[in-house]
């Protein structure tokens, strides 16, 4: 067995991969030799180790998933909705443009400022999160449907198919490619701003409030640990979104014939 | 179907013009004529897809199946949900006969368009066009990329088809194969 046919297989590949950038992370912090600036991944292992077994963790990671993924599930609908519309009146579309710009150019801090004076501070990242991944799907919503092949269209309705069945058969398929690659990179955006917008905000029972605390005590490992905890985060739900997606695509697009339900 | 005085222009250009035909009954219709001379828009018109300038479309039959020039199969679907995808029929036995029919083995049915050469994509449209039950079936560049076997299969299955409906086909090939009620011969507008 040769080194690239090991290397092809998958489990092998990431494993030799992780192991790698722990390795070149651990010599890092060896050569810094300072905990306090640079926490080594034994010593990060260590800290997640106790961190879960205090009641607080648990709280504060349910707490700030739920913050993030409603403000990301909000706004994923929201965007979609309005980018629905705007691809069928013209009007609309140029009407709410100028806005998907403004959130789009805006530091995200200057949001969360404007959003504490506005509403309470535990609702504050949710409102981030949401805003967050709305330019994103805007963008990708429309450019799915901009895309969708004229032809099929045509076909489809000199064969009469009914709404449902076009949006099942040609719609959804067309535009899904460009709703995956929008929740990949909101969902990473929207844990990227709902911390920091629970840092700025000392959100109660937050990852947020957790890693401004290490701040304050200067807990370097805790600060590593959690962010350490908010990229595992990121990453299982962006592989759940994904998964969840295809299985919906499978379910939803491919099925004609027997188990057709229109 | 009957067109009457139908006129179609695209910038100006007039493509169809003061056209009358009556599309009623059964049989075989052969359209021919040189490129550019209206054709396509012909059964884009009869499809409903084009708008008229001028003219009047009278006793439009409630369903009319169009196999296009380009195919227009779903590409994410395999060749044997092609052909059911346009019809609430659920017999997949029916559908996979007509395959059959066209050389498409049930292997290949399970293939989605990529993986079809473009005989095969041309006969898996034919084959989706025909499963719909229509009153008028048009059919646009039927024998294109097709080798003798298969314009002898198809041209068979037409004539079978056609004792129940009526078939319109523009070919610029093999047109005494079809063995035509009618032809339209079209001509380019000056």
């Amino acid at each position: 067995m040769t080194i690239s046919t090991i290397l092809a297989k998958k489990p092998v590949r990431y494993t030799l991969i992780t192991a790698i950038w722990l390795l070149v992370w651990q010599g890092v912090s060896m050569l810094i030799n300072e905990e306090i600036l640079f926490v080594s991944p034994l010593s990060v292992v260590l800290t997640l180790s106790q961190l879960v077994q205090e009641g607080e963790f648990w709280l504060s990671l349910f707490a700030s998933v739920g913050r993030v993924f409603g403000g990301f599930a909000l706004g994923y609908v929201i965007s979609f909705l309005l980018a629905a519309v705007a691809h069928r009146f013209a009007f609309f579309k140029d009407l709410i443009s100028p806005i998907i710009s403004i959130v789009k150019a805006t530091p995200v801090a200057s949001f969360i400022i404007l959003a504490l004076m506005w509403i309470g501070n535990s609702v504050v990242p949710v409102f981030i999160s949401m805003l967050m991944v709305i330019p994103i799907v805007w963008s990708n919503t429309l450019a799915g449907l901009e895309n969708i092949d004229g032809g099929l269209l045509e076909m489809a309705k000199v064969f009469k198919m009914p709404t449902f069945k076009r949006i099942r058969l040609i719609y959804f398929p067309s535009i899904f490619p460009y709703m995956l690659s929008a929740s990949g990179s909101g969902l990473g955006l929207c844990w990227k701003a709902g911390i920091a917008a629970e840092v700025i905000c000392r959100s109660m029972h937050s990852i947020g409030n957790q890693i401004w605390e290490t701040k304050y005590y200067i807990q370097t490992n805790e600060m590593f640990a959690w962010t350490a905890v908010v990229v595992i985060m990121s990453v299982i739900f962006d592989a759940i979104i994904r998964k969840l997606s295809k299985l919906a695509y499978k379910r939803f697009a491919m099925e004609v014939g027997q188990n057709e339900t229109e | 179907m009957k067109l009457n005085n139908i006129s179609v222009a695209f910038d100006g250009k007039p493509i169809l013009k003061d056209f009358n035909f009556d599309f009623s009954g059964k049989g075989i219709i052969a359209v021919v004529g040189e490129s550019g001379s209206g054709k396509t828009t012909l059964f884009r018109v009869i499809a409903g897809l084009q708008s008229v300038d001028n003219g009047t479309i009278t006793d439009i039959p409630d369903k009319i199946s169009y196999s296009f020039q380009e195919h227009r199969l779903l590409p994410w679907l395999n060749a044997l949900q092609n052909v059911m995808s346009v019809s609430d029929k659920k017999d997949e036995q029916a559908a996979l006969n007509l395959l059959g029919r066209m050389g498409i083995t049930p292997d290949d049915a399970k293939k989605t368009p990529d993986k079809l050469s473009g005989g095969m994509r041309q006969r898996v449209a034919i084959a989706r066009a025909l499963y719909y039950n229509a009153d008028i079936y048009l059919f646009d560049e039927l024998f294109a990329g097709l080798d003798a076997d298969n314009v002898k299969i198809v041209a068979d299955l037409l004539k079978e088809k056609a004792k129940d409906a009526l078939i319109v086909v523009i070919t610029h090939e093999n047109v005494q194969v079809l063995d035509a009620d009618k032809t339209i011969v079209m001509e380019k507008i000056k």
